[in-house]
């Protein structure tokens, strides 16, 4: 019961529904075999309808019996069957026909269908029955056959009627309609506030409708509420932290650099610079990886080109300081589900990284291909085959020792892929340098 | 020129003051808003370098209330929250940049000039990359102070260029600064009307250079 109820409220309670069903109607069977007895109607009705069927008349007009199959069978079934078959003509009989029937029923009067019953003991018994067919000249009557409940049920099968047809018509659609449409209806408000948690998604703020709910899952509702309020008290928490560190941390920075104007020594002085830097880049990378990583990023259609584009054009001072030449290939629109900042922030660092290790190549290419890859393209001395695969891209590892840089960049780069479900790959460009390709997913 | 410094740390605070005075002339200090206030009634500045966060608190509100100043003081903000909403919030009150800190002092000198160079272009109609000047209200180019006849696409151009001197201009801005909403736009035909603009510069003496970023865009550096 657990495990279906694992798998779905719905498809448990249309079994439970069904089991329930089918135990409530072997019940009623059972209770109707068990109670339902045939003090001999239902049998020698169904024994008359036979013997009807067997019987013709001969042209004197005496009956003439050919028994069918099923009339032997009767025969067979019931040692006790008697029956006489009389016409103004003659008669026939079969079996041991009680002498009082013999001695004159009042048989010939008989103009309409009607049973003798000998009520002398303590249990009535059926002694025969008199039946006239829908030839009034002929009567059959007949005794000594009685079902055993089994059998009673048999017949009402082999025989349906069109009432009983009909009701077991009616109540299989009932029981099917309660199968399919009661454990929906119970789930119903389940899914719908299964949709409402969806729409939710990263959206700061959302909550769930309480007052909608039914009182089952009105806790469950105010529960993940709850949650939500933690994790949005957690997200400002986080960004308050966020950018206090960045206060914090940046702050002295900027205080140490200032003093560094007053260090004489031009070689110690550009040494400190350098180091302070270095420094400053990695507070910066290490708040936009906190960043990226703590806060909910939102989704839109974006368009690749014009993302890369921006990116790209942030960090040509740098790479005009460098003396590197850069260039964007690519036609636009090139659509994705992203978000820009987040695009931007990791195309930034690619190209900023592929100027500072690559830059001795003197050229840098950002490419954009309609299959929805970026590749930032340098032909400096690459990376080297002992820091291959995903060493790299993880905080603070980096591709040489002495090089500059903080081997945060490509930490930002894979945390902006992980993001967006893309991914990331790093390879020699054909004749030397880095070519890391980012593919966004279809 | 005159310059306010809005920073109440200590070491920085001085040297701010300092470093632009000696690069961009005649610099004054305050440590808080409130001083700030005092400061801008008293006189006109053209130029406010100023912290977000000071001790009497977020200067947004100030950077507000300066845009109502006349004349306007240019405003570059320094901060050392990155946050790009935060950044978004003080460009939409009204500030003309930001810098992050920490920065390198020819950053600042460099961004400083820029924001002055707008602020200039908006108020007097003018912007100027070394000898190369531009009047954005008689549409004229001069180098040397000579006054430089172009046909009309290529003054688009060159005023598109010298509005984001030091900036990459995109490609796609270009086409909508040269080509009204009818033009037909040929491909290669802002390429052509560049490389004679440039011609045309170099042959007048002007040391500005047009820099061209294949699949980027142009930028006008000195």
């Amino acid at each position: 019961m657990r495990m279906l109820l694992k798998r779905s409220i719905a498809s448990s309670a249309a079994m439970l529904l069904g089991g329930l069903i089918s135990a409530l109607l072997c019940c009623l069977f059972v209770g109707f075999i068990a109670f339902y007895g045939d003090d001999g109607d239902v049998a020698q009705s169904d024994v008359a309808t036979e013997i009807k069927r067997s019987v013709r008349l001969d042209e004197a007009g005496r009956p003439l019996l050919t028994p069918t199959g099923r009339l032997i069978a009767f025969q067979r079934q019931f040692p006790q069957l008697w029956y006489v078959v009389s016409t103004p003509r003659g008669s026939l009989s079969y079996g041991a026909v009680p002498p009082r029937v013999r001695g004159g029923l009042g048989l010939p009067d008989a103009s309409e269908a009607r049973s003798a019953y000998d009520a002398s003991g303590p249990e009535m018994q059926l002694l025969g029955s008199t039946r006239a067919e829908d030839d009034p000249a002929m009567l059959i009557a007949l005794g000594g056959a009685v079902y055993t409940s089994t059998e009673v049920v048999l017949s009402l099968l082999r025989e349906p009627d069109i009432p009983s047809t009909l009701l077991a018509a009616v109540m299989a659609i009932i029981i099917l309609t309660t199968i399919l449409v009661v454990p929906a209806l119970i789930v119903r408000p389940v899914r719908r506030a299964a949709a409402a948690a969806e729409e939710i998604g990263a959206r700061e703020g959302a909550r769930l409708p309480v007052d909608r709910q039914p009182s089952e899952l009105k806790p469950l509702a105010l529960a993940f509420n709850r949650a939500l309020d933690r994790i949005d008290a957690a997200t400002a928490e986080q960004r308050r932290f966020l950018s206090n560190a960045a206060h914090e941390l940046r702050t002295p920075l900027t205080r140490l650099r200032t003093r560094l104007e007053r260090v004489e020594d031009r070689e110690i002085k550009a040494e400190l610079v350098g180091e302070l830097q270095s420094l400053s880049a990695t507070v910066t990378m290490l708040l936009q990886l906190a960043r990226l990583t703590s806060q909910p990023t939102e989704m839109q259609p974006i368009d690749l080109v014009s993302v890369v584009r921006e990116a790209t054009a942030r960090e040509v001072p740098t790479a005009l300081a460098s003396g590197v030449d850069i260039e964007l290939r690519g036609e636009g629109p090139v659509m994705v589900s992203g978000s820009a900042q987040a695009i931007g922030i990791g195309l930034s660092n690619l190209v900023r990284n592929a100027i500072q290790h690559g830059g001795s190549g003197g050229r840098v290419v950002v490419e954009v291909a309609a299959s929805r890859r970026v590749s930032v393209i340098d032909f400096g001395p690459g990376i080297g085959t002992a820091y291959g695969g995903r060493t790299v891209m993880e905080p603070f590892a980096r591709g040489k020792q002495d090089s500059a840089g903080t081997g945060l960049g490509l930490a930002i780069v894979a945390q902006v892929a992980a993001l967006h479900g893309a991914g990331l790959s790093m390879e020699e460009t054909p004749g030397g340098g880095t070519t890391v390709t980012l593919s966004f997913p279809q | 020129m005159r310059i306010l410094v809005i920073e109440d740390d200590a070491d920085l605070g001085p040297w701010l003051r300092d470093t632009l005075e000696a690069a961009l002339g005649g610099a004054d200090r305050v440590a808080t808003l409130d001083e700030a206030e005092t400061a801008l009634k008293v006189r006109p500045f053209d130029l406010v370098v100023m912290d977000r966060r000071l001790p009497d608190g977020d200067a947004v509100t100030l950077i507000a209330k300066m845009r109502m100043l006349s004349p306007r003081p240019s405003i570059l903000v320094l901060t050392a929250l990155d946050d790009p909403n935060e950044i978004a919030r003080a460009l939409d009150a009204g500030a003309d940049d930001y810098l992050a800190k920490p920065f390198e002092p020819v950053e600042l000198i460099a961004r400083a000039r820029a924001v002055l160079r707008r602020n200039q272009l908006d108020q007097k109609g003018v912007t100027s990359v070394s000898n190369l000047r531009f009047d954005t209200f008689a549409r004229t180019a001069y180098v040397d102070d000579q006054p430089l006849i172009l046909p009309r696409r290529e003054l688009a151009l060159l005023e598109a260029l010298m509005r984001r001197a030091g900036q990459v201009v995109l490609r796609e801005s270009l086409d909508n600064a040269v080509y009204g909403f009818d033009d037909e736009i040929q491909s290669n035909a802002i390429d052509a009307h560049l490389s004679r603009l440039r011609k045309r510069l170099r042959e007048a003496g002007c040391r500005a250079e047009i820099k061209a970023l294949r699949g980027i865009g142009y930028l006008m550096a000195e």
